[in-house]
């Protein structure tokens, strides 16, 4: 059996709340009953809970690296704190006693185990070219439907932004900002949630409480991004709905930006998928999104391979947040059989379905040391290519060797071995210090011919690209200096 | 240069975003820009794009021009979006870093929430700060800077957690980030920052200290002050500081001073005690623990003391208020001074002039003193002073009686004088229910029977307590074996004591003494009160907790009409517990089967 530890069951609890309350149910002893089969794959317990009947809980390792959690409380929370306390209750030492495999747990396993043949089965045929699982079908009239709707709300969205610039910013008032707002939730109506969102996006700036300039100058940008979207989008929509037969665009996150969500399926049928990758995550934050309604965990990953730098981002929308699992930093090595490579730029999104993890070591430290591109020319010419096109991301992710940080009077700067410098600025992610307070606490040794991961910006006003450092990598660790 | 051109050009850019296109078209200011534009643009195809497009946006009619100006800002953007400058002037320099051990090994959900706590105003943050101390997750590089800010938050308990819990344990690696946050004219987080410097780095951080007892401000300097106390070379810093203006930082140099005890610091204590400095210096000088301060000031009382006997009007109240300062300033060292002392403690409280109304706090503590010398004459003297004065002391010579006494003589001496209304009676319960207190205290954690030990009163207090209807002393006196006074008590009991509080009280002595209705009474007890009961005495529940399971209906029917719900859950609780109980354990005394049900609770 595999070993609970208490960072093991921390990662499996949905949130922060989860984590403490499971405990809390050890220190208060509310396990009426703790038991453990003698294989040790079943820990099950009674748990009183607010009822008169206590709860009966119980989590299943017959799949080690996957266990099965069960629970007869009415939380929506999954693993639920129950199940989790059991955990706790068995990492803290507690005593469980033995008992017999109970029968309901023995059915359900039984079950369990017809599934996966079936699966396995029907997985086996389909290898053997037997009962191929058919090609997904599309509609093509449905989908030429959708489109022309699709356009339809383009021209809407072009017209309000045309009508916005003619008018001018300077003529913006509150009226005019609560037209913008509705006719963005009419947008809702025209199957571009992501085109609906930048638009919200753009009110949002414009509400905002600041400086008048700073905000036009936010706004203009954000008004050629949707202008650059309308008219691709267009042309992309017209040529498919022209000919639905052509594949779905994978060169850019165009589809994404319009608002398509991709299945994992789309993406391994269009050939997106990167087999036996290791990935190692060198920052994480969770942020909230207000124009999109939603939480997003997001997390930055480098390839131990190739050195790429790709992303992950959990969304949880508010409406669903409470029941969804809040993703935390992962200190460990994910091994994964597909990962799932997202259209985008520079940093792609990523998912895969089952990691393995395992502790990270020293050797994958100096893996990314070696990985890191020692030439800012180089960075700044892949970076500065990107960020030209409107509808790029503005802020990529890139992995760096620096020579040495230094400074110039209160602003640090990264130097590499040509002597080429990156301004670090701290106001791009809201980080837990700023980078300023934290940077003189850090050895000498973290300061020179060392790895980092940075985050780039062009700011309009100043006309200067600088980076914001996310994390650092030493040949023996990792300083985040974000989550 | 060209780049220059293309910022002129954006700034005309948005200049008409925020006037609107509609004010493009033969713009001026856009039109100057041109012809550079087209120059540049023979050699350079970007140029030439731009140029077209400013050309497009200025003749174009109004209606065009909103696309015509995102066409040109578009365009304009991603060229600017290449020209990104990534130098600053002036030539890098090399630093040192503090080099910070601690790892950035915390995660989101461990970090996230600990900051939260640290940087916002609300409840709850205390709570995450023990958590965070519970699992070590404070011990973070990025926590660090922050634990550091919230010893400046006003809720004052969370800056004590962090300075006595939390920072000793980051130890010496926080000295660089609280040396980075603290202001020497700053506030009470400062002096925290202050202490904590000098905790974890001793005297490597004296000179900072130094600096703050001369010019911080003043939470930083009598945070500095306290620190200087350990330092004897310090001392003439201290007596400067002890004339400072401000009189927080005075008395915080008395109390260096103090400790540091030394002749000087001597010399300027006791010069203090008769100047107007008088009030603050009392408790230092009680702290200090050179007996020649005290003895000094017994013979400046001595001197005081004739001064009041010689004089009249405002010298003689100055007197009384100075004795009374002397006086205080001996508190809680009498029996070091005890020889000096008894003779002037003896002479004041046996002289007629001094018993007046107007001295009539510093008898008080004159008094106290006298018992605090712990001296066989002065006790004596004590009980002497039984009958003097109108009784006045009958509560100290009580106490010294206590002391001197056999219980039989003691009950023979005062049991007289406890009767009546008079104010000596009742300066005699006073007193008699200090002692009985001393030795009744106890409390939840700590179990201590309600009763005071049996051979050190006379027995026939309890009587002589019932005739007099004290019931709080009726229950104290009563043991295991008293049957004689189950009456009265059942009588107080049934005749509702309820203003006075006591029935706990006599429950449990009825208990103790194994009255046989005792269960029975305590049942109508509780159900008299059910409708106002919003907390449920402690002491009462191991006497439910040890009711028969004959009494299960009936407390469920009293739990049930409870109003308040916490009790009725504390209620049920012990009654589940009643009812899950092996039957053994319910017949026995209470203590089993509660300390079986507490441990269930908790």
């Amino acid at each position: 059996m595999i070993a609970i530890t208490e960072v093991y069951i921390d990662s499996l609890a949905p949130n922060a709340g989860a984590m403490k309350n499971g405990r809390d149910l050890v220190k208060k002893n509310s396990f009426a009953l703790l038991c453990v089969t003698d294989d040790g794959t079943l820990l099950f317990g009674d748990c009183k809970g607010s009822g008169s009947e206590p709860y009966r809980c119980s989590v299943d390792f017959v799949q080690e690296d996957n266990p099965v959690f069960r629970c007869s409380c009415p939380s929506r929370q999954f693993p639920c704190k129950h199940t989790l306390g059991i955990l706790y209750a068995y990492a803290l030492g507690k005593t469980f006693v033995k008992a017999e495999l109970p029968q309901d747990i023995a059915d359900k396993r039984e079950k369990a185990e017809k599934r996966e043949e079936k699966k396995k089965e029907a997985a086996a045929a389909e290898a053997n070219g037997e009962g191929t699982k058919p090609k997904r079908k599309v509609n093509k009239s449905a989908l030429i439907k959708k489109m022309t709707a699709q356009l339809e709300g383009l021209s809407l969205l072009e017209k309000l932004i045309l009508q916005l610039v003619h008018n001018g910013l300077g003529s913006l008032d509150k009226k005019t900002i609560q037209l913008v707002e509705d006719q963005a939730k009419q947008l809702g109506n025209y199957y571009i949630p992501g085109a609906q969102a930048s638009l919200r996006e753009l009110v949002l700036v414009l509400q905002a409480e600041a400086d008048k300039e700073k905000i036009h100058a936010i706004a203009i940008q954000q008004l050629i991004g949707l202008h650059a979207l309308v008219k691709k989008g267009r042309s992309y929509l017209e040529q498919r709905a022209s000919d639905p037969d052509l594949p779905m665009d994978t060169e850019s996150a165009l589809e994404e930006q319009l608002g398509h969500a991709w299945q994992l399926a789309e993406l391994k049928e269009l050939g997106r998928v990167k087999p036996e990758t290791e990935l190692l995550q060198l920052s994480f934050l969770s942020y909230i999104d207000q124009a999109r309604g939603e939480y997003v965990d997001a997390g930055w990953w480098a390839d131990l391979r190739d050195g790429a730098i790709y992303v992950t981002r959990n969304l949880r929308p508010f409406r669903a947040a409470k029941s969804m699992k809040e993703e935390d930093t992962v200190h460990g090595v994910a091994g994964c059989e597909e990962l799932f490579v997202y259209p985008g730029d520079l940093n792609a999104r990523v998912r895969w379905e089952r990691g393995r993890y395992r502790e990270v070591a020293e050797s994958d430290f100096a893996q990314v040391r070696t990985l890191a591109n020692g030439s800012f020319t180089d960075v700044l010419k892949r970076v500065k290519n990107s960020i030209k096109n409107p509808l790029s991301d503005k802020n990529p992710v890139m992995l760096v060797a620096f020579q040495a940080i230094e400074r110039i009077g209160d602003t640090f700067v990264l130097k590499d071995a040509q002597g080429k410098q990156l301004v670090v600025v701290a106001n791009i992610l809201p980080a837990p210090q700023p980078v300023q307070t934290m940077i003189p606490l850090l050895q000498s040794d973290d300061l020179n011919d060392q790895a980092a991961l940075v985050m780039f910006e062009h700011d309009m006003e100043s006309g200067r690209l600088a980076v914001q450092l996310l994390s650092i990598i030493t040949g023996s660790r990792m300083i985040r200096l974000l989550y | 240069m060209s780049v220059d051109l293309l910022l002129n050009l954006q700034q005309e850019v948005s200049r008409l975003f925020v006037a609107g296109s509609a004010m493009a078209e033969g713009d001026l200011r856009l039109d100057k820009l041109l012809p550079q534009l087209k120059r540049l643009g023979d050699s350079a195809p970007v140029f030439k794009r731009l140029a077209e497009a400013t050309e497009g946006l200025l003749t174009s009619p109004r209606d065009e021009s909103p696309a015509k100006l995102l066409e040109l800002a578009t365009l304009l953007s991603a060229v600017l979006h290449t020209q990104g400058k990534t130098d600053l002037p002036g030539e890098p320099q090399a630093f040192e870093g503090f080099g910070i051990a601690l790892s950035t090994g915390d995660s989101f959900r461990k970090l996230q929430p600990l900051l939260e706590a640290l940087t916002s105003k609300g409840p709850g943050r205390l709570e995450q700060l023990r958590q965070a101390y519970e699992d070590r997750s404070f011990l973070d590089l990025r926590a660090l800077p922050s634990l550091g800010r919230g010893l400046d938050d006003s809720y004052s308990e969370i800056p004590d957690f962090i300075q006595d819990k939390l920072f000793p344990e980051v130890g010496a690696d926080a000295a660089p980030v609280l040396r980075g946050q603290l202001n020497l004219q700053g506030g009470k987080g400062d002096a925290r920052r202050l202490q904590l410097l000098y905790q974890l780095r001793g005297e490597a951080a004296l000179e900072t200290v130094l600096e703050a007892a001369n010019s911080g401000s003043v939470e930083p300097k009598v945070a500095a002050i306290g620190i200087l106390g350990a330092f004897a070379e310090q001392e003439p810093l201290i007596l400067d500081l002890s004339r400072e203006k401000r009189k927080e930082v005075r008395q915080a140099a008395f109390f260096a001073l103090a400790r540091l005890g030394s002749e000087q610091a001597v010399d300027r204590l006791f010069e203090a005690v008769s100047s107007k400095d008088r009030e603050l210096v009392v408790e230092p000088a009680r702290q200090c623990s050179s007996r020649s301060l005290q003895l000094r000031i017994v013979a400046h009382a001595a001197d005081v003391f004739d001064r009041y006997l010689s004089s009249e009007g405002s010298m003689r109240t100055e007197a009384v208020q100075q004795l009374h300062i002397n006086l205080r300033c001996l508190e809680g060292s009498g029996n070091k001074v005890a020889a000096t002392a008894f003779p002037l403690l003896q002479r004041m409280l046996s002289s007629k002039a001094f018993i007046t109304t107007e001295t009539e706090a510093v008898q008080e503590i004159a008094a106290e003193l006298l018992l605090e010398l712990n001296l066989y004459e002065a006790d004596h003297f004590a009980l002497e002073l039984q009958h003097e004065h109108k009784n006045k002391f009958i509560g100290f010579s009580f106490r010294s009686a206590y002391k001197l006494l056999t219980p039989a003589e003691l009950f023979h001496r005062f049991a007289g004088e406890l009767k009546g209304r008079s104010a000596s009676a009742r300066e005699l319960q006073r007193a008699l229910r200090g002692i009985v207190s001393g030795q009744l205290k106890s409390d939840e954690d700590e179990w201590r029977e309600p009763f005071v030990p049996e051979q050190a009163w006379d027995p026939r207090w309890r009587q002589l307590f019932v005739e007099l209807d004290l019931v709080d002393l009726v229950c104290a006196f009563t043991a295991y074996s008293d049957h004689g006074v189950s009456n009265y008590l059942a009588s107080k009991l049934a005749a509702g004591v309820r203003k006075e509080g006591n029935e706990a009280e006599i429950l449990l002595a009825l208990h103790r003494i194994g009255y046989k209705y005792a269960q029975d009474l305590l049942m109508t007890v509780l159900e008299k009160e059910s409708r106002y009961m919003y907390v449920l005495d402690w002491r009462l529940k191991p006497l439910i907790a040890a009711l028969p399971k004959s009494y299960i209906e009936r407390l469920r029917q009293f739990a049930a009409g409870l109003a308040y719900e916490s009790v009725r859950n504390e209620v049920t609780a012990i009654v589940e517990a009643i009812e899950a109980a092996p039957d053994h354990t319910s017949e026995e005394s209470g203590t089993g089967i509660w300390g079986w049900i507490k441990n269930k609770m908790s």
